[in-house]
């Protein structure tokens, strides 16, 4: 969001954010990145304790009942720090809104209560070897035992495999009927079966966990199923939600932090007797990202309003997407002018920018792909504008000069 | 459509110096990424191969080949890795200046070396506070007797760890006015006393080029170790560049083609909704513009090619060629990575590779807003 929109409430939260977000030591940015610190689970736990992790869950459960309006606010600072530690900070917001909207009121207290103090770290685990966009592809098992289910499978690339405590899992409960009426959501915690491995090198967004997970014949108490058995599809379509909010508000981040190192690096630097920025090569760079990012802010603003005013979940659910897609575009893209208005000295680590770069090429590929988002998009809106009854505006397909001529408008 | 410009006897060539990358480079390369460093064997066994300076004349031990030959092994490195830059910089950028404007003795002392594989060769222009601006460099090389005392840093130089003779551009008059007027080039060897090398520097890719800082320090330098003539750097480098480009764009498209390829194969196996990737139609389109855009690149690189071989003028069209190709090659690579999915972030796949080594290309070899503003010139 924008500072001038801002209630005083949300400002002392984005004030409150960048105070934590400064005290990251550089230290723990640069093990992670080179994998030396695998999971840095202290600090979830140094978030915990300033009371930002699930902002938006209800004071009961340790959250601060906040809306995704003012949430927006804290992921765009936190995404300054990168992808992983971004991502970390957004687990709990992702995995939290399941047990929120789903969970029973004993999951709430035993989970959602522990997530947000940090006593549980958390991971989701959507994607599989064979299935990423295509979740109903996904061939992880659960099969009921009495009074528990017994979860055979693999997720692969999960933010937190290695180091977290719980995790969200989906499985096929049923494979007699179609995908999206036999899979569930539970929560597992790690224990005998549960095996993660730290096995991917990543190009960035290292030191996150990000691994893959086995689950050998898991035993998960049947009251760990969160909403209903084969009900997983319902969870799954809110968790785009969170899932893509996050994704979109980090962002944000990395584009703004990639764009002032860059901007105020344009105006110290000289070429040919000049600061660079006198280039309009080097200044309209920095014009078409600011531009980018104040539009994708606002459409990110947009959509975080859409969930938060009630907007029809299928509208809510589109420009989410939208704003997924041209948040993680443009800061991509901003970032990428960044590293050619820094020349040479921008593809090495003397600045953050080759690193930011690495990191932010995956933002267009996690949490669904854009073209997954694109999908989505196109799918909403046909609905939306095909069946729209109300309040429907001029139909300008009858302003052009044949517009009568019906023997023309040939369809088939 | 069928690439003119190599001949049959060419393609045995490219055929030669393709099984030999196979065997001597490819099963190493994942090392040399990882030491960040081409070892000096695999150097030696270039230049017995006959794969370094090849255009050399045969008095040196050259072969005296047409820059075709040069061409074809800047593609097959390329297709190796992009870390492999190095040896088209020896072969086809700094070479030349020796070859062009240094004397015979300095010929017959150094370029046997260069073509052994003995002695590799590094470019020094670039300084930390002048990149673009080349007429800007500061280093400086007083004359006293029979030397030159060098002072001075440069930066981002490749083969800068593994060289034993560095050209470097310096000021023999820096109150010259205009300043290019003092700029002049001088051969520095290895182990001169003064002249040191500092951190081999991280980069986001390419890392089996080592890319380092040099420094030199009262760095005496017998005074034949000019080449050409005093004030004369500057116009050396003006002829030179050129080559440069097009080597950039050369290699760049290679990258590109392979990419595509690897693509190709990739959405050909991979499967979501049930069918190979390939079959969507985003990703078919997708393709499609790519393979149009890279045969676009091919097309008007080969031209250039051409135009150099017939000794034709081509400083425009070098420079077109090396934005808009490494511009290309980068759109290339990122949606390559794309339909790639998340396996397109990790390093096993040759695509992260790609993707981090070719950002580079628009920077390096002269920046593509310099390119544009010596297109514009031209308007
Ligand atoms: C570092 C990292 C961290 C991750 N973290 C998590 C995590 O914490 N939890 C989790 O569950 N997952 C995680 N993921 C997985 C991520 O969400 C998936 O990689 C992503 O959804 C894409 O799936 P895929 O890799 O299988 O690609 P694929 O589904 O194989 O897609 C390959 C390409 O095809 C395109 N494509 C697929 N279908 C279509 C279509 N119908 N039309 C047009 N194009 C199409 C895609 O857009 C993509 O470009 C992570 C991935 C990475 C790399
Ligand atoms: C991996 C690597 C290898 C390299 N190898 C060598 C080597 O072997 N030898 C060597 O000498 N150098 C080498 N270089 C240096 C390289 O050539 C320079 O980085 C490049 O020329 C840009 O110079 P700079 O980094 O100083 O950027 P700057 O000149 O500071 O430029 C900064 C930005 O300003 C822009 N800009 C500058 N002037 C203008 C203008 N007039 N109009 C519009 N925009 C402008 C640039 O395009 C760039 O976007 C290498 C660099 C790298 C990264």
């Amino acid at each position: 969001m924008f500072d001038f929109m801002m209630t005083p409430e949300q400002k002392a939260l984005q004030q409150e954010t960048r105070e934590f977000v400064k005290t990251i030591p550089k230290q723990l940015l640069v093990d992670m990145d080179q994998d030396k610190v695998q999971y840095p689970r202290q600090y979830i736990e140094d978030l915990a304790a300033r009371n930002l992790l699930g902002l938006r869950f209800p004071k009961e459960f340790g959250g601060r009942g906040l809306d995704w309006s003012t949430e927006i606010i804290a992921l765009e600072e936190v995404g300054v720090l990168g992808t992983s530690l971004g991502c970390l900070f957004s687990l709990p917001s992702i995995i939290g809104e399941a047990i929120n909207k789903f969970g029973t009121q004993s999951q709430k207290e035993k989970y959602l209560t522990k997530i947000t103090s940090g006593e549980l770290t958390v991971a989701e685990g959507l994607t599989e070897p064979r299935g990423g966009s295509d979740f109903f592809g996904s061939t992880t098992k659960a099969t009921k035992e009495g009074d528990h289910y017994i979860i055979r499978g693999q997720k692969r690339f999960v933010v937190g495999a290695e180091g977290a405590d719980l995790f969200l899992i989906y499985a096929r409960t049923d494979e007699t009927v179609p995908a999206h009426k036999g899979i569930s959501a539970f929560l597992v915690e790690r224990g005998p079966g549960v095996k993660a491995d730290y096995i991917y090198g990543l190009m960035g967004t290292r030191g996150g966990g990000a691994g893959r997970l086995i689950f050998d014949d898991v035993k998960v108490p049947a009251e760990n199923i969160v909403g209903e058995e084969n009900g997983a599809t319902a969870i799954f379509y809110q968790m785009m939600i969170p899932e893509r909010m996050t994704s979109a508000a980090g962002a944000l981040g990395m584009g703004r932090a990639a764009l002032e190192v860059a901007t105020r690096y344009s105006d110290r630097r000289k070429a040919f007797g000049q600061q660079i920025r006198k280039f309009e090569a080097v200044s309209f760079k920095v014009a078409d990202s600011i531009t980018k990012l104040d539009a994708a802010r606002s459409l990110v603003y947009s959509a975080a309003q859409a969930v938060d005013q009630g907007a029809p979940s299928e509208t809510a659910r589109r420009m989410v997407s939208e704003a997924k897609k041209f948040a993680t575009d443009s800061a991509w893209e901003i970032v990428n002018h960044a590293m050619q208005i820094m020349g040479g000295i921008g593809y090495t680590d003397v600045y953050p920018i080759e690193k930011l770069l690495r990191d932010i090429r995956l933002i267009m590929i996690w949490t669904g792909t854009n073209e997954i988002m694109d999908l989505i998009i196109q799918h909403e809106y046909y609905k939306e504008l095909l069946g729209a009854k109300e309040n429907v505006p001029r139909d300008v397909e009858h302003d052009a000069v044949n517009a009568d001529a019906v023997e023309e408008k040939i369809y088939e | 459509m069928k690439r003119r410009l190599l001949e049959e006897e060419h393609r045995i060539f490219q055929t030669a110096v393709r099984s030999f990358l196979d065997k001597e480079a490819v099963p190493y390369f994942d090392q040399w990424e990882e030491e960040r460093m081409v070892p000096r064997e695999f150097w030696i066994k270039l230049g017995k191969q006959g794969y370094l300076c090849p255009q050399a004349a045969e008095q040196y031990g050259g072969i005296g080949a047409d820059f075709i030959y040069n061409v074809i092994i800047n593609e097959e490195f390329a297709r190796v890795g992009l870390g492999l830059m190095g040896v088209g910089l020896h072969n086809d950028i700094i070479a030349p200046y020796l070859e062009t404007y240094g004397s015979t003795e300095q010929k017959e002392h150094w370029l046997p070396k260069c073509i052994s594989g003995e002695s590799i060769l590094a470019i020094a222009m670039t300084e930390p506070g002048a990149g673009s601006d080349l007429q800007a460099i500061k280093t400086t090389a007083f004359r006293d007797g029979d030397s030159y005392i060098l002072n001075g840093q440069k930066t981002f130089i490749s083969n800068g760890i593994c060289s034993d003779l560095v050209l470097v551009a310096c000021k023999t008059d820096p109150k010259a006015q205009p300043a290019y007027k003092g700029i002049s080039l001088m051969l520095v060897e290895r182990d001169t006393p003064g002249f040191t090398r500092g951190r081999k520097m991280d980069k986001m890719g390419m890392h089996s080029q080592d890319t380092a800082e040099l420094f030199f320090e009262d760095c005496r330098v017998p005074a034949e170790n000019l080449i050409g003539e005093e004030g004369k750097g500057f116009y050396y480098m003006m002829n030179s560049l050129p080559r440069e480009r097009l080597v950039t764009a050369i290699t760049s498209q290679v990258a590109a083609e392979e990419m595509l390829r690897e693509t190709l194969e990739y959405t050909g196996i991979r499967k979501a909704f049930g069918r190979p990737l390939k079959d969507q139609q985003h990703i078919q389109f997708t393709l499609a513009e790519l393979k149009s855009e890279i045969v676009l690149g091919r097309t008007f690189v080969d031209r250039v090619i051409e135009a150099y071989l017939a000794g034709e003028d081509m400083g425009t069209e070098s420079s077109i060629a090396k934005w808009w190709v490494t511009e290309m090659a980068n759109r290339v690579a990122y949606q390559c990575l794309q339909l790639h999915g998340g396996y397109g972030y990790m390093e096993e796949y040759p695509i992260a590779r790609w993707y981090r080594d070719i950002r580079v290309t628009p920077i390096y070899a002269g920046s593509n807003e310099i390119m544009k503003t010596i297109i514009a010139r031209t308007l």
